[in-house]
This record gives C-alpha cells, sequence and structure tokens, in this order.
C-alpha cells in the first residue's frame, strides 16, 4: 500500500555512471586523448542531469526559465554539495550554483554539437578543467553510495 | 591503479554475467502463471548480451598507459555493469522465483494483468509475492535501471488466498499512472514549497534558533525543498491511488484498506522518519468524501434485493463504522503537524478537487462499482455465496429444455463487493456463540472467490471464442 518504489530518471546508479563517463569524456579532451566509445551518450546524458540541476536551481533563485519543470531538486542538490565543497556556501549561493552548471552545460553543448575532438581556446579549457574536477567528485560522491556493498551494511531490527 | 586491478575486475564481472545466465536457465523451467514472466526471461537474456558488448568496448578503450584513463575504464566497468547487474538486475531472480504459479494466487492474476492493461495499457506486469507485509509496485523511469520496461506488483505471502484484501490492487495499479497529474502542477507546486521553505528558513535563521544547524548541508533550503517537494509527491501519488481504488471497487477497496490497517496505527502524523506518508485516517476521509459518501445510496435498491436480512444488515453496521470513523476529521489536523508536512499538505489539499477529476477522467473504461452493470449482480452473486457456489456469473435465463444458458460473466468490483457483504454476515455468525454451521470458513469463502476469479477469465476467452 505504501511501499511503491519508482526509480527517478536521475537515480544514484544512472548519475554515477554519467558523471564517470562525462568525466572521462573531459579528461581525454583536455588531454588530447582519444574519446571514448560512449562519448554522445555520455555528453547527453551529462547535459540531460546538468539541465535539471540547473532548472532546479533557478525554482530555488525564484527565476524558473519555463513553466514545466517536471524533475526533482535531487540533481541540484547533489550538484550543490560539490559546489559547497569547493568552497565555503556564500550569500547568493544558488545563482552562482546555476551560472557554474550553465557554463558546464553550454561546453558539452557545444562539444556535442561540433563534434569538438580537441579544446582549442583558453576559455573553453578553462571551464573544461572546472567541469571535469565538478563531475571527477560527483562520480566519487555518487560511487560510494551506489555501492551495493554499503547498500546493504544495514542490519537495523 | 594499474592494468592488472583493471584486468582482475573484468574477470569477476565476466564470472557474474555467466552466473546470471546460468540462474536464468534454471528459472527458465517452472511454469508461471502469464506468459509475462517467459517474455521478461527472454529480455534479460539480450540485456546480458547488451553487457557483454559494452565490457568489450571499456576494454578496448582502456588500452592506455594513462593510470587515470585505467581509472576511469575501471569505474566504467563498474557503474555500467557491475552495480546495474549485481544490485538491480539480480532483482529479477527474486521476482521471478517468487512468479511462479506455485507462489502467487494464480487464480486472480489473469484479472490483475486485465485491470492493469485498462489503468496502463501496453505495460508489461509482473506479479509476485513477497515475504512482507504490505503490497507494493515498482517501476523505472531510467532506461537502464530495474525493473525497466516492467512493472512488477508484489502481494504479501502470508495473504497470497485472501483475496478479499486484494481489492487493493486498484491502488498499487493507479501509481504509474500518477506522474502524469504531479507533472501537470509540479512547477506551480514547487514554486509555492520554495516560498514557504524559505520562508521557514528565514524565521529560524533570524531567531538564532538553531544557527548552527543552517551550515549542515542537509539543513540547506535545496535541501529541504527536496524533502518537502518529496513529501508532496508521496502524499499525492498515496491519495490518487486511493481515490482509483475506492472508484473502481467502492465499499470492496475501503473494507480491504480497514482490515489491512487493522493493526496499523491510524493517526500517524507525517514525518521524516514514515517519509511523509499520510496516516490512515486521513485516507479514509479523503476517500469516504470525495468518492463514496455520496454513492452509498445507489446500494439501496441491491439491499432490497439480497433475500437475506442479516447480511445487509450486518453490511451496513460496518458501512456505519467507517462512516463515524472518518467523520472525526482527525487525519487533516494531524497532517499538519510537521512544519515541512504542514507545507507539503497544503498543497495536496489545494489539489484535492483536480486530484478527483483526474482520477474519474483515468478509470473510465474501467468497469466499476457504482455503474449499472455491477450492482445489478450483487445480489445474485451475494446467493451464490450463501449456496457455497463460487460468485462467477449472473444468469439472466437458463432452460435447460431450449438449450438455453444465457449468463454473464461477473464483474470484478461485483464479486469483490459479494465476497465482502457476506464477509461482514460471517464475522457476526462464525463468531456468534453458537456458530451456526451454515457459515462456511473464511478460507471456504475465499477459495469459492478465487474460483469465480478463474472462471469469468475462462467465460471470457470462452465468449470471445465464439463471437
Amino acid at each position: 500500500m505504501n511501499d511503491n518504489a519508482m526509480v527517478e530518471r536521475w537515480n544514484i546508479i544512472d548519475s554515477a555512471a554519467m558523471a564517470v563517463a562525462v568525466e572521462s569524456v573531459l579528461y581525454r579532451l583536455t588531454k588530447n586523448k582519444p574519446l571514448p566509445f560512449d562519448v554522445d551518450e555520455a555528453l547527453k546524458n551529462g547535459i540531460g542531469f546538468l539541465e535539471e540541476a540547473q532548472n532546479g536551481g533557478a525554482i530555488i533563485c525564484g527565476e524558473p526559465e519555463s513553466s514545466e519543470f517536471t524533475g526533482t531538486l535531487t540533481p541540484l542538490v547533489w550538484s550543490t554539495n560539490i559546489y559547497i565543497n569547493s568552497g565555503p556556501s556564500e550569500v547568493g549561493m544558488y545563482k552562482k550554483v546555476v551560472a557554474t552548471l550553465k557554463s558546464y552545460r553550454d561546453l558539452l553543448e557545444k562539444i556535442r554539437k561540433e563534434q569538438i575532438k580537441e579544446l582549442s581556446s583558453e576559455n573553453d579549457i578553462d571551464t573544461a578543467n572546472n567541469a571535469y574536477r565538478f563531475f571527477h567528485e560527483l562520480a566519487g560522491e555518487l560511487m560510494k553510495q551506489a555501492d551495493p556493498v554499503t547498500e546493504s551494511y544495514s542490519h537495523q531490527i | 591503479m594499474t592494468p592488472s586491478d583493471l584486468t582482475r575486475v573484468y574477470y569477476q564481472i565476466e564470472n557474474e554475467i555467466e552466473s546470471y545466465r546460468n540462474e536464468l536457465n534454471k528459472l527458465s523451467v517452472p511454469n508461471y502463471p502469464s506468459e509475462t514472466c517467459r517474455e521478461l526471461i527472454i529480455d534479460l537474456f539480450e540485456k546480458l548480451k547488451g553487457y557483454e558488448e559494452t565490457l568489450s568496448k571499456i576494454m578496448e578503450d582502456a588500452n592506455d598507459q594513462d593510470e587515470k584513463i585505467v581509472e576511469q575504464s575501471l569505474q566504467k566497468l563498474i557503474t555500467k555493469i557491475h552495480i546495474p547487474l549485481v544490485r538491480e538486475d539480480t532483482k529479477f531472480l527474486n521476482w521471478l522465483y517468487k512468479a511462479q504459479t506455485k507462489n502467487v494466487p494464480w487464480s486472480f492474476v489473469h484479472c490483475v494483468e486485465r485491470l492493469f492493461q485498462q489503468i496502463v495499457p501496453n505495460q508489461k506486469l509482473l506479479i509476485y509475492c513477497e515475504n512482507q507485509y504490505n503490497y507494493g509496485i515498482c517501476w523505472s523511469k531510467s532506461e537502464t535501471i530495474a525493473p525497466y520496461p516492467y512493472y512488477v506488483l508484489s502481494f504479501p505471502r502470508l495473504h497470497k488466498t485472501n483475496v478479499l484484501w486484494h481489492a487493493v490492487v486498484g491502488h498499487e495499479i493507479f501509481h504509474p499512472r500518477c506522474s502524469e497529474f504531479i507533472n501537470r502542477h509540479n512547477q506551480n507546486v514547487l514554486t509555492n514549497i520554495t516560498g514557504e521553505v524559505t520562508k521557514n528558513y528565514e524565521k529560524f535563521a533570524t531567531t538564532g534558533a538553531s544557527e548552527n544547524s543552517f551550515t549542515k548541508k542537509r539543513d540547506r533550503i535545496d535541501s529541504m525543498t527536496n524533502v518537502t517537494h518529496t513529501a508532496w509527491c508521496r502524499a499525492t501519488e498515496e491519495l490518487l491511488s486511493d481515490m482509483a481504488c475506492v472508484e473502481i471497487f467502492g465499499p470492496a477497496a475501503i473494507l480491504a484498506m480497514k482490515a489491512f490497517s487493522a493493526c496499523s496505527p491510524k493517526n500517524d502524523r507525517p514525518d521524516p522518519d514514515n517519509h511523509f506518508y499520510p496516516s490512515w485516517q486521513y485516507r479514509f476521509e479523503i476517500v469516504w468524501d470525495n468518492f463514496i459518501e455520496d454513492k452509498l445510496c445507489k446500494l439501496d435498491h441491491v439491499y432490497s434485493e439480497i433475500k437475506n436480512n442479516d447480511i445487509v444488515r450486518c453490511f451496513k453496521e460496518d458501512m456505519l463504522e467507517i462512516k463515524c470513523l472518518v467523520e472525526k476529521k482527525e487525519g487533516e489536523d494531524l497532517v499538519k503537524k510537521h512544519p515541512l508536512a504542514k507545507i507539503a499538505y497544503q498543497e495536496v489539499q489545494n489539489l484535492i478537487l483536480d486530484a478527483v477529476d483526474f482520477v474519474k477522467d483515468n478509470t473510465q473504461d474501467v468497469l466499476k462499482w457504482h455503474d449499472e452493470k455491477t450492482l445489478s449482480q450483487i445480489p445474485k452473486l451475494v446467493g451464490r455465496l450463501e449456496n457455497g457456489i463460487p460468485p462467477n456469473e449472473s444468469v439472466a435465463e437458463i432452460n435447460e429444455q431450449e438449450g438455453i444458458y444465457n449468463t454473464h460473466p461477473a464483474a470484478i468490483p461485483a464479486i469483490l463487493i459479494s465476497g465482502w457483504m457476506y464477509e461482514t454476515y460471517w464475522q457476526e455468525k462464525f463468531n456468534a456463540d453458537e456458530a451456526d454451521e451454515r457459515v462456511m470458513t473464511y478460507k471456504t469463502l475465499s477459495r469459492l472467490i478465487l474460483k469465480a476469479c478463474e472462471d469469468i477469465e475462462t467465460i471470457k476467452k470462452s465468449q470471445q471464442c465464439q463471437s
């Protein structure tokens, strides 16, 4: 009766896989290495995740971009955790989180659309390095939570 | 991180895939009550092939001396194959074992599948019995994580044949439809919740009541809003599902909910410990006020057609008891005790009338308890139960000499309501000081109803063949 369970689109397992895959793409791009087999899927999922986090953040700021947000705030919460880990919380934090997520999303969209295999502009390289660190941290956090061993730790009665 | 670490994990995952395939082979042998399980087994074999392809591609990509790339490849093996397989796909092995014919109320499975197809068309439903005291349904919005693309419905194992309780499957089956309603109102509700949570946050922050706690991550506005939003989603889903169940099965749903919740607290206030679920009291109030009260008079004609007045009296007494319970209106006050629940449930209450319309619109194709066809069958089905005959068909005309056998398969809501009418009578007679020997046991009653459910599928199939 109240034991229903819906696996969300941005669940821990898919999100951890997405973060690892995007991290891998960004690393290879910044090091001029051949891109992985799943580059398109990684970019598509990365963009989807950032979009949901960014839209959630816009609602918290009271500035939603559209009137049809059907997602949850979970991607925003995870993203904000990573943002806060990189520095203390501050005034206007959510606006900065949204702006940062947007810059990452713009970069991923550009890479996907233009099928970029090597970054040339200083600005893009800088954003790619920051985005790489973001997805690296996110992957680490989510992999911890998704670990099947951790899941079975609980022996509560 | 060395290449040999990667190779070791590669072989481990290869073994996991092979073991899973062996388990699937074993599960291919037993009987299942419907074709869904066979289709699932075929789909899972395909999924294993997909994992094997991904495994090869990741290893090809890892062919580099860069330690970071080796580490990322290892993480890909873990997140793309190991975790989904060992944590999620293994659930299917459990579900398949518990979905075998011997482990489920097989006579009822087809009725549930039919109802599911009417409410969630073109999707696959797997039914099994779980070793827990609850009904449940799970499904996935992810295209990779189990149970995608299946919907998995569980019955409480110790109540496998307790078919009168199974009226609550109407609740479970409606859960997947709720996202349509939630999505429709999501942004507005989320905006309202954000505003209210921010107001509360600022109030606490300015008074300095728990200054330190606000530096913690879990007390940020986004976390609190997320929790409150989840509470709204869950409460809305539960109430929409209750409404749909009661719209279809009427008094049978109410009595099944009451029986199922008999051992649980009625007035549990929604808070983080119970994931903000609405209390039973509140749920009864919502469904009674919006789906039962104004339709109960439709049973007056049914009562007049039932020959055994004691059955009518007992049933009316039970319904009156529920009416008295809901009139206390204790549930509505209770849902607002926790500050975040108060915000979430205010949004729930703002949308109750929209929710009622949504449920009515989305159950239009289902035969409901208050439809004339259903109501007209109930007195005859009660009569059959009294005579120890399965309440499986409503006889219009029989003439053996002229070979006329004109009957209609009973509707599921009619079967369950007649069963519950008999149950209220059974409670009185079977528990009386001098038990009436003509009154059957509860087990026999359940078996007769299960037999009826099995029969109506046979009758429907036979009629489809003839036409």
